[in-house]
């Protein structure tokens, strides 16, 4: 099955490798890199360019800090809406009240889907129309597209929080809200907090590039520098995006490791007294408040500005513009003299043969990610690598422990470039060796995808008990992996590539702007050639193929974990 | 209704239609706002567009602010929606917006060169020297090796990077969509970007604006010489909004048309501008060749 859409996948995408079909091809692309390498040897680091940076990067964090805080008021009662535990529960109700119930659970979730459907690149360029080309407009764009995803992902939690474990409550007579804020939520709390936080690194990593299509933050000065050609100034602000979404990533790492609770955990948390916890509540807090009216200081300008440009719009316009994106239509000039039947099928058949674009390399880019930090796990493992004697046994000269100390080291660092690297950027280094197309978006998309893949990958490795691992010793460190860790992972791995894949094939569809073609190129293009019938049409198959995947999701029952 | 209800009722309404009325009469804004298409580097856009801010403010008397534009589309969504009162606009989104305005948009002022505006193909210097591209005078030469060359054209919305140079391949029998290895646009930047897909040999070819070409680095020139020279046209202008006034439309306009080389702060506009002399009082009858090239597009083409 997999094999098929593989194979599927390949023989769909329009590739293009005269970079590795010819020798001069080859030579070619190795010219045009190593002439944009010699940029990044030489990055410009001077006080203008480096304060330039440091102002952008401040604004991209508080983009996605102030994006996260707006995607969490906006996504948490909306998940409340879509959660089967709160709208529908286990009580006997009137069936008019249960279906209209029923109803409000199905268009919350249809709600969500639209959302998330429409990736942040599209959602910034269609509320640039409103509020103007600011960090204001990624803001909003990150904030609706998080809510989308938050509001998903929260009520599936909730809903996956057992019946019996709250049942107590219910016996007691409590409403269904007390049951949801007494019961489900404390419970599915550790799950969510971790979410949140995984979030918030993938809204730093998005607000990173979001500026791409004038939302503000780092990605305008790389996007600019580029289609100016400027290397060693791309290369700059590169590094200081690699510098924001590497720090982010550890501080992360610090926040995740005080939420670890599990007491099987091979390295669980020691300290679980109550004085402990009242502090780190206190301090995540503290941290929580002062990001947050950091952001809004640090924001303060742009958000007036968007302020300013959605105070002045002519409100009888904008209702137009976005009726206008609702209704599809087939009223293009370019149909003009069509018979209505011919635009239908010519419309449906280009709505098909777009869709394609987004799956295939949905499909491609996550196996290649999925191979990539498979490969990547062993080296990484701090099991494997450096508590490997407390199932194996062995004993290790002083050489050998830093041996595997610099390949942990080196793995992890590795994986840590890869996924720091957004894919809009990784696309924009691979471009250049590539040229324009389908084949550098895909290889993009996996790199960074085997960057956040690995990590995931490593954790479910390292929390596997190591008494499970000294069951199947034999001294061997790969046979352990092979036989002891990889089983008991592997579910788990299946669930996150499925998850992963959801996630490409969006980034599938936001890549078109830079090239991948597909829906959001469609989309993009057919907006900004004023044409709002034939964009409105690609809109709504965005947000289709999100439902189609959404519910075969559902049906399949992934589970989704804590991570 | 008796009569004095309905002579109630119309003095109710006294005040909103006393306020419609002062509307139309259009009083002298208190500020104006502009934009330029981003056919180019942004942030150079955003240096020459500051200066003339701060020129039309002094021959205008009114503040007059910038407001850089995300897109093509941006510059003319932004005038429909009372976001901006004038905006420099391409040939095709000149025609748009008069479009769109709904016979509340008039064509201001353009320069000389826009009369007889020209694209340039240019071509990688690599495929110029080992002959595979040679500099032509029909484009038809272009129809047998089209297949193994790669083809960007500018913004999806110019009309000297992407509308002309469409029509004119149609008319010499080469349909880009489906002609050549691989077609693109430049999703942002502009003819800055084609002009670098071309010498970088991220594209075999491009067409872009000839102005912004004359004006490249000679370098830049060097790695990406010119195979074909379009026939003329008609592109940029000044559009404005009526909500400002048909008054204070003509004041605009002659700030424009007056710009005097002799004066350096005038010189520095035209300089940034370029046109060959001056800008020139233009009405939008000129543009609608571009309306006709711009709607014979066939089913299919944006591709």
């Amino acid at each position: 099955m997999l094999a098929l859409l593989i194979g599927a996948s390949l023989l769909a995408l329009p590739w293009n490798l005269e970079a590795v079909t010819s020798w001069s091809g080859f030579t070619d692309g190795l010219q045009r890199l190593g002439a944009y390498l010699a940029g990044f040897g030489a990055p410009d680091l001077g006080a203008a360019m480096l304060s330039r940076c440091l102002g952008l990067a401040v604004e991209t964090v508080s983009v996605a800090v102030l994006g996260m805080a707006l995607g969490l008021v906006l996504g948490y009662p909306l998940a409340m809406l879509a959660s089967r535990c709160v709208m529908l529960g286990e009580d006997p109700r009137h069936p008019a009240s249960r279906m209209l119930r029923r109803g409000t659970l199905e268009f919350a979730r249809f709600l969500l889907d639209a959302l998330r459907g429409v990736p942040d690149f599209l959602w910034a360029i269609v509320l640039a129309n409103f509020t103007g080309v600011n960090a204001g407009t990624g803001m909003l764009a990150i904030g609706v597209s998080v809510a989308g995803i938050l509001g998903k992902v929260l009520s599936e939690q909730w809903d996956n929080v057992e019946q019996s474990r709250y049942a107590a409550l219910r016996s007691t007579g409590a409403s269904q809200l007390a049951q949801f804020f007494y019961g489900v939520q404390p419970l599915a709390a550790r799950s969510m907090q971790s979410f949140v936080l995984m979030r918030l690194e993938c809204a730093v990593r998005n607000a990173s590039v979001i500026g791409v299509v004038g939302g503000g933050g780092l990605g305008a000065a790389l996007w600019d520098e580029y289609t100016d050609g400027n290397w060693s100034r791309v290369a700059t602000v590169l590094l200081s995006l690699l510098a924001v979404t590497m720090c982010t990533d550890l501080g992360a790492n610090l926040v995740r490791r005080q939420l670890r609770v599990d007491p099987n955990h091979p390295r669980a948390a020691q300290t679980v007294s109550r004085r402990d916890t009242a502090r780190r509540r206190t301090f995540v807090t503290a941290l929580i408040v002062l990001l947050i009216g950091g952001a809004v200081v640090a924001l303060r300008d742009p958000l007036q500005r968007a302020w300013a440009e959605l105070s002045r719009i002519e409100w009888g316009y904008a209702g137009d513009y976005v009726f206008k994106l609702l209704v599809p239509t087939l009223d293009d000039p370019a149909y003009a003299g069509h018979p209505f039947a011919e635009r239908l099928a010519d419309r449906f058949g280009s709505l098909l043969h777009h869709s394609v674009v987004p799956l295939a390399l949905g499909v491609l880019s996550t196996v290649l990610g999925a191979l990539v930090a498979a490969l990547l796990v062993f080296p990484a493992s701090v099991a494997f690598q450096l508590e490997a004697h407390r199932f194996t046994g062995e004993r290790l000269s002083r050489w050998g422990a830093t041996r595997r100390w610099t390949l942990l080291v080196g793995a992890r660092l590795a994986a840590l470039v890869l996924r720091g690297v957004p894919e809009v950027a990784w696309v924009v280094i691979l471009m250049v060796f590539w040229k324009q197309g389908i084949t550098p978006c895909v290889i993009a998309v996996g790199l960074h995808s085997a960057g956040v893949l690995h990590r995931v990958f490593t954790e479910t490795v390292d929390n596997v008990p190591y008494q499970q691992l000294e069951r199947v010793s034999n001294g061997c460190r790969p046979h352990v992996f092979l036989y002891g860790a990889l089983p008991r992972a592997l579910p788990d791995w299946r669930t996150y590539v499925f998850f992963q894949f959801e996630v490409n094939m969006r980034v599938g569809i936001a890549l078109g702007i830079v090239g991948a073609g597909g829906l959001g190129e469609r989309f993009k293009t057919n907006l900004s050639f004023l044409q709002f019938g034939a964009a409105s049409s690609y809109l709504w198959a965005m947000i289709l193929l999100t439902v189609v995947i959404d519910r075969t999701s559902r049906r399949l029952q992934m589970r989704r974990l804590k991570c | 209704m008796n009569l004095a209800k309905l002579t109630l009722f119309a003095a109710a309404l006294l005040p909103f239609a006393g306020c419609s009325s002062e509307a139309a009469s259009n009083p002298t804004p208190k500020e104006l706002r502009f934009s330029v298409i981003p056919d180019f580097n942004k942030d150079k856009l955003a240096e020459t567009s500051k200066m003339l801010a701060e020129t039309l403010t002094k021959k205008l008397g009114v503040p007059v602010r910038y407001e850089p534009s995300n897109d093509y589309a941006a510059a003319v969504n932004g005038l429909i929606a009372n976001k901006l009162d004038f905006v420099w606009l391409g040939g095709k989104t000149t025609v748009d917006a008069l479009d769109l305005g709904k016979g509340e948009v008039r064509v201001l002022a353009t320069r000389d060169i826009d009369l007889n505006f020209k694209s340039y193909f240019i071509a990688n210097k690599k495929l110029v020297d080992d002959g595979t591209v040679k500099p032509m005078t029909n484009l038809a030469d272009l129809k047998d090796k089209a297949k193994d060359l790669t083809f960007t054209f500018g913004d999806v919305n110019s009309t000297s990077g992407h509308l002309m140079p469409r029509f004119f391949l149609t008319e010499a029998g080469i349909d880009p969509n489906t002609a050549f290895k691989s077609m693109g646009y430049q999703a942002s930047g502009g003819h800055g970007s084609t002009l670098k897909a071309v010498v970088s040999g991220a594209a075999d070819l491009g067409a872009l604006n000839f102005g912004y070409y004359d004006k490249a680095s000679a370098e830049d020139k060097a790695a990406a010489p010119i195979v074909f020279t379009t026939p003329g046209y008609v592109d940029y202008a000044w559009v404005g909004h009526t909500r400002v006034g048909e008054a204070m439309l003509t004041k605009i306009t002659e700030a424009f048309t007056h710009l005097d080389p002799k004066n350096a702060e005038d010189k520095a506009i035209l300089d940034a501008w370029s046109p060959k002399e001056k800008f020139l009082p233009a009405d939008g009858a000129k543009w609608e060749s571009i309306r006709k090239v711009r709607d014979s597009l066939p089913k299919g083409f944006l591709k």
